[in-house]
């Protein structure tokens, strides 16, 4: 169920396409947070993460990493092939007729 | 296939299988890149919008069919749940219906706003404990038994993963790894600078890898 907002400073703005507290604010509420001092990651890693050209030496050198983000990678390239389920167009359409 | 519900509180999993159908032999850079509209199909965009401003509302299909597809990865990636995501973007295709005289410049962007705003309501006001969660309908396209519980494995796991990060490094990560967007297209659409997206993507990449590192590597 969508709620609208209940951030007081939402209201001064364009409630449609504003960003919401700003992108660079604090976490959302409610969010459970991690401690951010993740795992180190190699610069390598990020670059070939980025789609950057990275020897196949630095990418050796970070074999761990690099086998923990192609499985990563495999669930996220799952999800980018993803496609709205094909009855949402038409409950929309509906909803607008009845307007 | 639908998927059985689960506690995301509870995202506990058991031994991993041995057989990937990942070829970890090969090292193929991760990135791709959602196409950013052309001038011509921005054209295109305007003309549909002209029509479903002159009455044609049906017109408006268009635009959902044309957009929804990111729109709902975004929302899914965001929220982690199928039935929230289809919620968010229905929602915002009907306030997108009925402000469409207040589109200037891109269409897509002025949409997606709304969508990665709808996302951060919802974020503000869910109860974060105990979160049902339904699986989509896609099909998987693994062949066995074993291949279809360790991808169950990793998604449950990548999902509790995603919820533990503040919103912001959520986004960034889900834009640019689920959605797979250039860090330009993110800073436009965000209305933040490159640099400053490139940093969240990392924090986020190590705060997961952090949290899957000892189940995985």
């Amino acid at each position: 169920m969508m709620q609208d907002s209940l951030d007081p400073r939402d209201a001064a703005r364009d409630p449609l396409t504003e960003p919401r507290s700003g992108p660079s604010a604090e976490p959302v509420a409610g969010d459970r947070e991690v401690p951010l001092a993740g795992a180190e990651i190699p610069s390598a890693v990020h670059a070939y993460l980025d789609g950057d050209a990275v020897s196949d030496a630095a990418l050796s050198a970070a074999q761990r990493e690099v086998e923990l983000w192609k499985r990563i990678g495999a669930e996220t390239g799952r999800r980018r092939r993803m496609v709205t389920p094909a009855h949402v167009q038409a409950q929309i359409l509906a909803k607008l007729a009845d307007d | 296939m639908r998927w059985p519900r689960f506690d995301r509180g509870a995202c506990g999993v058991s031994a991993l299988f041995a057989t990937w159908w990942l070829d970890y032999t090969s090292v193929v850079p991760l990135k791709t890149t959602e196409p950013t509209p052309t001038g011509d199909l921005l054209d295109a965009d305007q003309a549909v919008i002209d029509r479903v401003l002159a009455g044609d509302r049906n017109a408006f299909g268009i635009l959902i069919e044309r957009y929804s597809d990111p729109l709902y990865r975004h929302a899914y990636g965001m929220t982690g749940s199928a039935d929230v995501a289809e919620d968010i973007l229905q929602v915002s295709f009907i306030k997108a219906f009925h402000h469409l005289s207040e589109v200037r410049g891109r269409f897509d962007a002025w949409v997606f706003r709304i969508v990665a705003n709808g996302c951060k309501d919802w974020l503000k006001n869910i109860r974060r404990t105990h979160l049902s969660y339904e699986e989509d309908d896609q099909p998987s396209g693994l062949e066995t038994p074993e291949q279809e519980l360790d991808r169950g494995e990793m998604r449950r796991d990548l999902d509790g993963a995603l919820s533990s990060l503040p919103g912001s490094l959520r986004e960034a990560f889900v834009m640019k790894h689920v959605e797979g967007r250039s860090y330009e297209e993110m800073a436009e659409l965000l209305d933040a600078t490159v640099g400053a997206l490139k940093m969240r993507v990392h924090r986020a990449r190590e705060a997961l890898q952090k949290l899957l590192e000892d189940r995985y590597s």
